[in-house]
């Protein structure tokens, strides 16, 4: 099921994306939502701040998976940084590393497209936990199926120890921070709390 | 003072010289310009203390945390001491994601909110503590 909605290069368009996406996912877990909100957020400002462009907000919704997708006429590619705590700028791109279970950038002729994938809830009322363990397999299953397209793999994932672990696991991210740098860190902690939030949402919390 | 955008608002109020940005709504590339002058009028006010009370916004994005960075940096260029209380929603897992948590002053919640400043300037009456 594909919905799509055209919005103006103008400021509150921002905002208009953003409840969009959160108007059609009502229905998904809410760190799903938050997630999906943030990124279009984040995406829908790189077209009116750094495109200058319109653009075009798609969101494709199968059983397993939520895929939304920003094309602008921009000319210009979005780059990922890695700013500092302390430095103003540069994050926007790197939450959507974070936090999509995929992503990527496909060039067109008129500008580009960029997406982001996160697991749809299952018709069953599976718990989101068990997703984890399939994240792997569906995120090489999206790449083989577009493989013309720009993609920087989420090395994150699939390092990631099991993201249900003991309080341990989360001092050892904790520990680790300095080393591997904040958003290194902070994607593997971002993983625990979407587990632990799903937990929660399911009544079945271990915090 | 009171500052407002379809989405966004700031109350300002005072307690014991410490001067509280009470913002409320969402806060994204709209609605950032809404901070950046209150925040530029306390520290032209040369007021001891700005605080951000970010725990009533219902959104905020790179862009509103960009605003945030750049209200510590004005305060830094003025002498003014900067708080940030950042709730427990979605905002503080954005602070967290980002690791700018670590950078960023946190203030505890008042155990009562301070008085707001009504539009007169005035603040109400002192309610009882609560127990």
């Amino acid at each position: 099921m594909r919905q799509a909605r055209r919005f103006r290069c103008r400021a509150e368009s921002v905002a208009g994306a953003r409840h969009f996406v959160k108007d059609l996912l009502s229905e998904e877990p809410r760190e799903i939502v938050e997630a999906a909100e943030l990124m279009t957020s984040e995406l829908a400002t790189n077209c009116v701040r750094h495109a200058h462009s319109d653009f075009e907000l798609a969101i494709h919704r199968s059983r397993e998976e939520i895929r939304v997708e920003v094309s602008d006429h921009g000319q210009g590619q979005p780059v990922m940084r890695s700013p500092t705590p302390r430095e103003q700028s540069g994050r926007g791109l790197r939450i959507v590393q974070e936090l999509a279970e995929d992503w990527g950038i496909t060039p067109s002729p008129n500008g580009k497209l960029v997406w982001f994938a996160l697991p749809a809830r299952t018709q069953t009322g599976e718990p989101l936990r068990t997703h984890a363990g399939e994240r792997k397999s569906r995120s090489t299953a999206s790449r083989e199926q577009a493989p013309e397209q720009s993609h920087q793999p989420k090395q994150s994932h699939e390092a990631d120890p099991g993201s249900h672990g003991a309080a341990s696991s989360y001092v050892d991210l904790l520990e680790g921070h300095g080393k591997r740098g904040p958003f290194v860190a902070h994607s593997r902690i971002a993983t625990l709390w979407r587990s632990r939030w799903s937990l929660k949402a399911y009544g079945t919390a271990l915090y | 003072m009171q500052a407002s955008q379809p989405g966004f608002e700031v109350r300002q109020s005072v307690r014991d010289g410490r001067h509280t940005l009470l913002l409320s709504g969402e806060l994204d590339l709209a609605t950032v310009a809404g901070l950046e002058t209150p925040v530029l009028d306390l520290c032209r006010e040369g007021v001891s203390t700005v605080e951000l009370d970010l725990s009533r916004l219902t959104f905020m994005d790179s862009t509103g945390l960009r605003a945030v960075l750049r209200a510590q940096e004005l305060c830094a260029e003025h002498g003014c001491d900067f708080l940030v209380i950042p709730g427990s929603g979605q905002v503080l897992r954005l602070l967290e994601l980002t690791g700018t948590i670590e950078s960023l002053p946190l203030a505890d919640a008042h155990p009562n909110r301070p008085a707001e400043v009504d539009q007169r300037g005035e603040p109400p009456p002192n309610e009882p503590d609560q127990p």
